[in-house]
């Protein structure tokens, strides 16, 4: 009931909609079709939407996900965010927050690039969500690794305090934070303290070419 | 069941064990002592025979040439054995080296071949023997005694026996009145487990402590406290899901009347906005008795893991987003790094959003709602404080916004369900951390602070 209302409120707002009615469906379509952005469903018949989305990262298919889901706890969230969703959202929801949330997602996900990044003794594997410091696998918090990946895409240039608030939040401007100041001191910690230099007033860079 | 986890067996186990091992050891003590007394005493006797023989002899005896013995008549029958039966005697002409007396069942060799004077224990037909030697006066006769050693153990081992017999008897008796002592005492136990299991489902009523022996009282009375509390628990849910139930009656009744005024009106716009926003707090009221069901149904402390504070605050707040924007609010959002606190990250979650809820819903169409997590480093804790600028909640009315279903009366045309905030209560008591309130931002606005106490590292 709900799919139904979703697909005929998004073909209103003008998007070409395909459904997966279970898991395999889902699988299989997304294999064949190369779509804008995918709406998933965590309870899908015959399989958990949890393991399509992994599925999806392993073959380092970038496609932005957005979860639906009546799962509402903290933890169930960053299960999915940390499975490589870029963002989620629980049901009941209003379809003007659906519609900005896509939104949001696809600004974000242009120009993402999947290849392995490297940077020194850091290596980001994007498909996995991995990230190793010498070999040795380091766990970031969802925050913590959209931080580092938005400024190891940006290979060592000057990243913008707004656009990384942009690129890990996505938000519309409505909330203001210093929380990012928070991830780049964790990361530090985390990477080492030379990793990530502050240009004071404007944002972060990558140290060095390393 | 394991068989020693029977009381009863167990018991048993351990008195039989150390009731055979005390008799072993008397047994022992008993066995060394006795067979020093006995060969004394058995010494004793054997010498005295001997003696005695030697004495009521004729003194012509070395002369006599043994040419046979004296019969019974032919009805007489013999005493049966007895101890002194099993002593017997040669009497020697010394110089002939020849026995010229000696009674029925002394070996023909001599018993002391040396033909030595005394005590001595000798080899004779191949058996041991315990002997007693006497030579007379004119050194011409010697009349040798003697009894087998074997003689003398079947005498201990006799005695062995029945000292065994007795103590079995005894061990029997005494098995058998523990057997029934502990049943005995068991019996008010048997009763209670059978008053248990006649119980309905929910029936929560303390057991009898009656007849119940001293050392199975206390535990019977730590179970009646519990059902005592737990009897409280399940009036108090039964209270809630009544009240919840009622409660969800008043905006289901709304939502109907909006629904028939859209029907109805030539302009159902207004109708169906309200008819939206109605379904929001619906949403948000089913939210939060099913947040209430799970805090209740795990509240672990053991599960409490290290979570970043800033993190959680991140997640929940970004989900208020779009609320806050279509109320024209902003909300800001400031962190220290490094603040952990030891919870579960799901209850505190609920925790976050409940405060951010409020303020949000409560803040008012262009209001500041803002959020801050910093670390006390004098007392090491942790503070979570959200903050608004709507109207506030009189101070009189602070403290009792914690309790279910309680409703300030300053609601900022908002009606909440008077549950999000005694969630927020119950959670920060399962993680000791403490709830203060205050004013809001600008002396305005209402403020919540939650202080969690800091990671031990």
């Amino acid at each position: 009931m709900l799919g139904d209302a979703v697909a005929a409120a998004l073909a209103l707002d003008g998007w070409q909609v395909d459904r997966a009615n279970d898991a395999a469906a889902a699988r299989g379509a997304l294999v064949d079709h190369a779509y804008t952005a995918v709406l998933l469903d965590l309870g899908l018949p015959q399989g958990s939407g949890l393991d399509v989305l992994t599925a999806l990262r392993a073959r380092y298919d970038t496609t932005p996900v957005l979860i639906v889901t009546a799962r509402d706890q903290l933890s169930d969230r960053i299960r999915g965010l940390d499975a490589g969703a870029d963002d989620y959202l629980v049901k009941p929801f209003p379809f003007d927050e659906l519609c900005a949330r896509l939104r949001a997602v696809l600004r974000r996900s242009q120009g993402r690039v999947a290849p392995i990044l490297r940077h020194g003794e850091i290596v980001l594997d994007p498909a996995r969500r991995a990230v190793t410091r010498a070999g040795a696998p380091v766990r970031l918090s969802v925050h913590e690794y959209r931080t580092l990946l938005a400024l190891m895409e940006s290979r060592g240039r000057v990243v913008g305090r707004d656009h990384l608030e942009d690129r890990v939040y996505g938000g519309s401007g409505t909330i203001e934070s210093n929380t990012i100041a928070v991830y780049v001191h964790q990361l530090r910690r985390k990477l080492g303290e030379q990793l990530i230099v502050t240009v004071h007033g404007y944002g972060y860079r990558l140290a060095g070419d390393a | 069941m394991h068989l020693m986890r029977s009381l009863r067996a167990r018991l048993l186990a351990v008195l039989m064990a150390t009731v055979l091992l005390a008799w072993a050891i008397w047994l022992a003590c008993q066995y060394v002592q006795t067979t020093h007394l006995q060969s004394d005493q058995n010494d004793r006797m054997v010498r005295g025979v001997a003696e005695h023989i030697l004495l009521s002899l004729p003194d012509d005896i070395d002369t006599i040439r043994p040419q046979g013995h004296l019969q019974l008549p032919p009805d007489a029958t013999l005493l049966p054995e007895t101890k002194f039966d099993k002593i017997v005697f040669q009497v020697w002409v010394l110089d002939r080296r020849e026995s010229v007396v000696a009674s029925t069942g002394a070996p023909a060799t001599p018993l002391r071949a040396d033909f030595a004077v005394g005590h001595a224990d000798a080899q004779v037909d191949g058996r041991p023997w315990r002997t007693y030697a006497v030579t007379d006066a004119t050194g011409q006769v010697q009349v040798q005694a003697g009894v087998t050693h074997a003689h003398l153990h079947a005498e201990l081992w006799r005695w062995i026996g029945a000292s065994l017999k007795t103590a079995l008897l005894v061990l029997a008796a005494l098995a058998a009145a523990l057997w029934l002592v502990v049943g005995w005492s068991l019996r008010p136990v048997t009763r209670l487990r059978g008053a248990i299991a006649e119980r309905h489902a929910l029936d929560l009523a303390p057991l009898p402590v009656a007849e119940l022996p001293d050392e199975i009282r206390p535990l019977v009375d730590s179970f009646n406290q519990l059902l005592g509390r737990l009897d409280k628990a399940v009036h108090a849910e039964r209270a809630f899901l009544a009240e919840a139930a009622h409660e969800l009656r008043t905006p289901l009744a709304a939502l109907l009347t909006q629904t028939q005024v859209a029907l109805h009106s030539p302009d159902p716009q207004a109708a169906l906005e309200r008819l939206r926003d109605g379904i929001e707090r619906l949403g948000r009221l089913a939210q939060q008795l099913l947040d209430s069901a799970r805090i209740d149904a795990d509240r672990r402390r053991e599960e409490h893991g290290p979570l970043e504070l800033a993190e959680i605050v991140a997640l929940v707040v970004r989900e208020f987003e779009a609320t806050a924007a279509r109320r024209h609010q902003t909300i800001g959002v400031t962190a220290d790094a490094a603040l952990g606190v030891a919870g579960n990250i799901d209850d505190l979650g609920i925790l976050v959003r409940n405060l951010v809820d409020n303020a949000v819903r409560y803040a008012g169409s262009g209001g500041r709602i803002e959020v801050a997590c910093r670390g006390d480093s004098g007392s090491g804790t942790v503070v979570l404080e959200v903050r608004d600028d709507g109207p506030g909640v009189p101070a009189e009315e602070r403290e009792r916004v914690f309790e279910r279903f309680f409703r300030g009366s300053n609601g900022n045309g908002e009606r909440g369900s008077g549950i999000g905030l005694s969630l927020v209560a119950r959670i920060a008591r399962s993680h000791g951390a403490t709830v203060r309130t205050g004013t809001g931002i600008g002396g305005r606005g209402f403020a919540v602070e939650v202080i969690f106490p800091g990671l031990v590292e």
